[in-house]
């Protein structure tokens, strides 16, 4: 009987923990946003193309056929050929993993430093809270795209410091909310129990601080993905992003330009891939943001 | 706080030239430059000298309008920048202008008319205009309203037959001055596509802030007794709901400037508008670093500029906001 009863109780405690996790809780708030929904999978399935893009293109992405150049979309080449014979949608394909290595790497790298620099400023306040927001305020006030073409310049131009350049453009937008989280996370009274009990600066900045501060971070993440793919395009048309053969989607544009009479199928698809993308996560972003918004959760 | 960041910024620009790994002018000069050329242009660009004293000349310059030389063309970059400054400001006010008229008006549409197929569709077309690359929309008009339809010219700011004869450099203005209205015709005709083409996304950004600002204030009290007046209800969206919405749309606006002078980089050279975004582009092919230093700086100091008006513009538009 009483084996019955605690299994019962047991059962009791596992739902009220189960209606309680704050993951659950999350994901029913997102799923009854649609549009976030649809966002979530444009997302999947761009991840899914990145991942399986070997087994679904067509051909490779340099194989270069002279013969078959500039062709129109066909049964053989559905979005058709560029100047070098190439088949547009294998790139494309390919081009997935480009876009989608490119938003995630460089908005990690900006959270990674914007959190470290946003918590420091934060946390300790006075003089280091003054050098490190002027610093914020002076990056912010220079138009983003023109900043990364200055570091660019500085770096020389190249895929890896395109994901470079963007990263920094992106670290004070993410430093600046870390600190204002920091700031009201550490009046808190489990920060000064933590404080009362010996917990050093540091254990407390990354125990107890950090992930608290978390849930905007996410939201501003997933938004910082779409601008940093749009970014990086924008410097691999002007020339200061991939170089020749990657099939990176914004080179793919530029590459394109030339034959805007002749074959102006070659820039409409992979303006297309750019634009879905960044779509699906500027809705998965919305989404997030509302779901996470503790004023939406009644 | 406008001169603290703006002295911060003179700061990244000047170290964009010095953080070149390597030496700078052998960069600019290629590999076959002699020893005597590369002395000369070190000695010119100041790189034999203590970084602090390259500071403190480079800030004497910028005080005294000496903002250097161009590489490429050996010509004062104060007098060469001008002209491309004042194309990419005529060029950014007009697409700032349609995307405020159509942004605005479509997000009050939107919220007057919340869950309607105007609102469905507007959100649509707003939700695609920030997603879309401004290239790839820059190309598309150019192949569509350019070469498919031949309705507008594809590039350039006028007719190079028949140039605009410069008085102020905007192009709009000097015509009318002029009371030449074939050539308005031909500056207003060249600024179309490249003006759409940059505003859809400052467009679409001030649709959506003008939308969810509208729908806070058309709830309140004062909209209620408005409409309970008997007032149509025109003059209650747009006299007291409007008006009291502005200021987050103001603030959105202030900072699509900076998104239309960054955005300007990418539409100029789609478009061969000869603006400072392509001036700056054609020196970074050139290694013309000089140039590069100055444009950004240029373009970053009118930012910042530009918001610190917004800012004071606050103070006009709501009364309760006062600066001391």
């Amino acid at each position: 009987m009483q084996e019955i009863l605690n299994t019962q109780q047991f059962q009791q405690v596992k739902e009220v923990q189960e209606v309680h996790s704050p993951w659950l809780d999350l994901w029913r708030r997102f799923r009854k946003n649609k549009l976030a929904v649809v966002g979530l999978g444009i997302i999947s399935f761009f991840v899914i193309v990145a991942i399986i893009a070997p087994l679904l293109a067509p051909e490779g992405i340099n194989e270069q056929k002279l013969a078959d150049r500039l062709q129109s979309p066909s049964a053989d080449h559905w979005l058709g050929t560029d100047d070098f014979g190439r088949d547009i949608l294998s790139r494309i394909l390919y081009g997935t993993r480009i876009s989608l290595w490119i938003g995630t790497f460089s908005v990690l790298g900006s959270i990674i430093v914007g959190s470290i620099l946003g918590i420091v400023a934060g946390y300790y306040g006075r003089w280091v809270d003054t050098i490190i927001s002027r610093l914020f305020d002076i990056l912010l006030a220079f138009p983003s795209i023109l900043l990364a073409i200055a570091i660019v310049t500085i770096l020389g131009p190249s895929l890896s410091n395109a994901l470079i350049a963007i990263a920094i453009i992106n670290i004070p937008s993410f430093g600046r909310l870390i600190r204002s989280k920091v700031l009201s996370v550490k009046q808190e009274e489990y920060i000064m129990a933590a404080k009362s009990i010996g917990m050093g600066d540091f254990r407390i900045l990354f125990h107890h601080v950090l992930p608290n501060s978390m849930a905007p971070v996410i939201v501003q993440g997933t938004l910082a993905i779409a601008t940093s793919i749009l970014e990086a395009a924008a410097l691999g048309f002007l020339g200061l992003g991939a170089e020749a053969p990657n099939p990176e989607w914004g080179k793919m544009l530029s590459d394109s330009r030339q034959f805007i009479t002749q074959a102006p199928w070659t820039m409409v698809s992979p303006g297309i891939a750019i634009m879905l993308v960044v779509i699906g996560f500027n809705l998965l972003g919305d989404g997030l943001r509302d779901a996470l918004d503790p004023r939406m959760k009644h | 706080m406008v001169i603290p960041v703006l002295i911060g910024m003179t700061l990244i620009v000047f170290f964009i030239l010095r953080l070149i790994p390597g030496n700078p002018a052998q960069l600019i000069l290629g590999q076959r430059a002699t020893k005597e050329s590369l002395e000369a242009l070190t000695s010119q660009l100041g790189l034999d000298q203590p970084w602090y004293i390259q500071y403190f000349s480079y800030m004497k310059g910028l005080f005294t309008g000496d903002i250097g030389t161009s590489i490429r063309t050996g010509a004062p970059i104060s007098q060469e920048i001008w002209p491309f400054f004042i194309a990419t400001i005529e060029l950014s006010v007009v697409a700032l202008l349609i995307a405020i008229v159509i942004g605005m008006n479509a997000g009050v549409i939107s919220a007057w008319f919340q869950n309607s197929w105007f609102d469905y569709t507007a959100m649509v077309i707003a939700l695609v205009g920030i997603s879309m690359p401004i290239f790839w929309l820059g190309l598309m008009d150019q192949w569509f309203f350019s070469i498919d339809l031949g309705w507008l010219p594809s590039t350039g700011r006028e007719n190079v037959r028949d140039p605009v004869t410069p008085i102020t450099n905007f192009y709009l203005i000097d015509t009318l001055i002029q009371g030449d209205f074939s050539q308005l015709n031909v500056v207003v005709k060249h600024l179309i596509l490249p003006a759409c083409a940059l505003g859809t996304i400052s467009m679409a950004i001030i649709a959506r802030i003008t939308r969810s600002s509208m729908l806070e204030v058309m709830r309140s009290d004062y909209i209620r007794t408005a409409q309970a007046k008997g007032m149509r209800m025109f003059w209650v969206v747009y006299k007291h709901g409007l008006k009291n919405a502005l200021i987050p749309v103001l603030t959105v606006i202030g900072m699509q400037m900076g998104i239309l002078l960054g955005g300007a980089v990418l539409t100029e050279t789609i478009f061969g508008w000869p603006g400072i975004g392509r001036y700056i582009y054609e020196a970074i092919n050139f290694r013309d670093y000089p140039v590069i230093q100055t444009g950004i700086l240029i373009v970053a100091a009118f930012f910042v500029l530009i918001n610190l008006v917004v800012d004071l513009l606050y103070a006009a538009i709501d009364p309760r906001i006062k600066y001391h």
